[in-house]
């Protein structure tokens, strides 16, 4: 056990907390005078410095640097550089103004490296980046679950999945109830997809949310899924009360991977 | 933001975030891809990461949603838990200070928890087991006071029906 492990363990009333014992470690503050004075958090500020030093013997600053260089992409063929370039033409701009671009498509050129022990599991999974989350010019950022976003985002879903279950079909739920199915576009069933780790989909979307959120779920089989399987699972979602904000799975005996994006209000 | 900015913060910074996602995940290899991960994304943050005051909070957070978001079945919540937190867990009736409450195992607590949407599973998380107050969620996980209040006293009420 680590001494952040020991630390998290009930603490005597008047100590810090587990995670302000650590802030204070790194950052210094308020409990100084506390620290003079107490010797169980002293000793665990002198466990916490020896942990650092043993980590940093053994996963030195150059062989992280080395190992993160491995698992990082090029920038030329990114998303972001790709997106940054095609929002910058004006005549797209004008046109997604005056459209709408209900659901914009853009073909992703490249792919995320990623370690594959990721998949070892044997489990399914869906991500998604968003880009420019920090501005033009920024690589697209891993996105998180229950994350915040404006409406126009630009959302890449990536999936993990085994060769065995290689149809996907994947649809967003808003708050509404109202689903798009966002893979395969068109069409009224699932598709082949390639199994692996961290596959990205062959498309991108612009997320245009009605309501304040939207879940998307990936639903992995083994042969063709139709749409319609979707509707029923949905409609006895309905029937039985339950919000899709709850629900992070369909009522379908697949696999599945769910991820929940709530609309960030200007 | 040079290298020298990225090994100073992984220098400062590095093991507790690996540390985190250690006792989250429970497996070296993924807490440092996850570490990893984190790293990536203080490299696209950039100067708006250079600006933060506590860059501590910052990385502590993205570095807890980013394995919470890695845990998805009981089995993995359950392993998640061990080690981290008390033993017994105070549930109270509502989410607030003086409220009535009662002791119960942590095993139990966590097969409760197991069950509810990941939103409501990270909200728990964070108030239970990390003991942040619920302003601190509502920056944590940047949703409303009031979706964080009434996710609390629904998962309260119902573990509560359970007992």
């Amino acid at each position: 056990m680590t001494a952040q492990e020991q630390t998290t363990q009930e603490h005597p009333q008047g100590c810090p907390k587990p995670l302000e014992l650590v802030t204070h470690f790194l950052d210094g503050g308020k409990w100084e005078s506390h620290m003079l004075g107490c010797s169980a958090c002293s000793a665990q500020i002198r466990e916490l410095d020896v942990d650092r030093k043993a980590f940093l013997a053994k996963h030195p600053f150059s062989s992280f640097m080395a190992d993160l260089k491995k698992r990082r992409v090029p920038k030329e063929g990114r998303f972001g550089a790709f997106l940054k370039g095609l929002m910058s033409f004006g005549p797209f701009r004008t046109a997604a103004a005056m459209a709408g671009v209900a659901a914009l498509m853009i073909v992703v050129i490249g792919r995320y490296d990623r370690a594959p022990e990721v998949l070892s599991k044997g489990g399914v999974d869906l991500r998604f980046y968003v880009a420019g989350a920090h501005g033009d010019g920024h690589e697209p950022e891993p996105g998180t679950n229950a994350m915040k976003l404006p409406a126009e985002t630009a959302l890449q879903f990536v999936y993990s999945t085994s060769p065995d279950q290689s149809q996907l079909l994947l649809v967003g739920v808003e708050q509404n109830g109202e689903f798009s199915v966002y893979f395969p576009s068109g069409g009224d069933e699932s598709a082949t997809v390639e199994s692996g780790d961290q596959k990205k989909l062959p498309q991108a979307l612009r997320w245009q949310p009605k309501t304040d959120y939207e879940r998307f779920y990936a639903i992995f089989s083994k042969d063709p899924l139709k749409v319609d399987a979707v509707r029923k699972a949905l409609d006895q979602l309905k029937t039985s009360g339950k919000s899709i904000e709850q629900t992070s799975r369909l009522p379908l005996p697949y696999s599945q991977a769910s991820t929940i994006i709530y609309r960030k209000v200007p | 933001m040079t290298n020298e900015d990225i090994r100073g913060l992984y220098e400062k910074y590095g093991s507790w975030i690996f540390n985190r996602a250690r006792s989250l995940l429970k497996d070296e290899q993924a807490a440092y891809e996850a570490m990893q991960d984190v790293f990536v994304k203080v490299m696209e943050a950039g100067s708006a990461f250079r600006g933060d005051s506590s860059p501590w909070t910052w990385l502590y957070r993205i570095t807890t949603n980013h394995c919470l978001n890695m845990i998805r079945s009981r089995k993995a919540w359950k392993r998640a838990l061990e080690g981290v937190g008390r033993e017994q867990i105070r549930l109270m009736d509502e989410p607030q200070e003086n409220a009535d409450s009662v002791l119960i195992n942590k095993e139990w607590f966590v097969k409760q928890m197991a069950d509810e949407d990941e939103t409501t599973q990270h909200i728990i998380f964070y108030y239970y087991f990390d003991e942040m107050t619920q302003e601190e969620i509502v920056e944590t996980l940047g949703i409303s006071r009031k979706t964080v209040y009434k996710k609390l006293k629904k998962f309260m009420n119902k573990a509560r029906e359970r007992l």
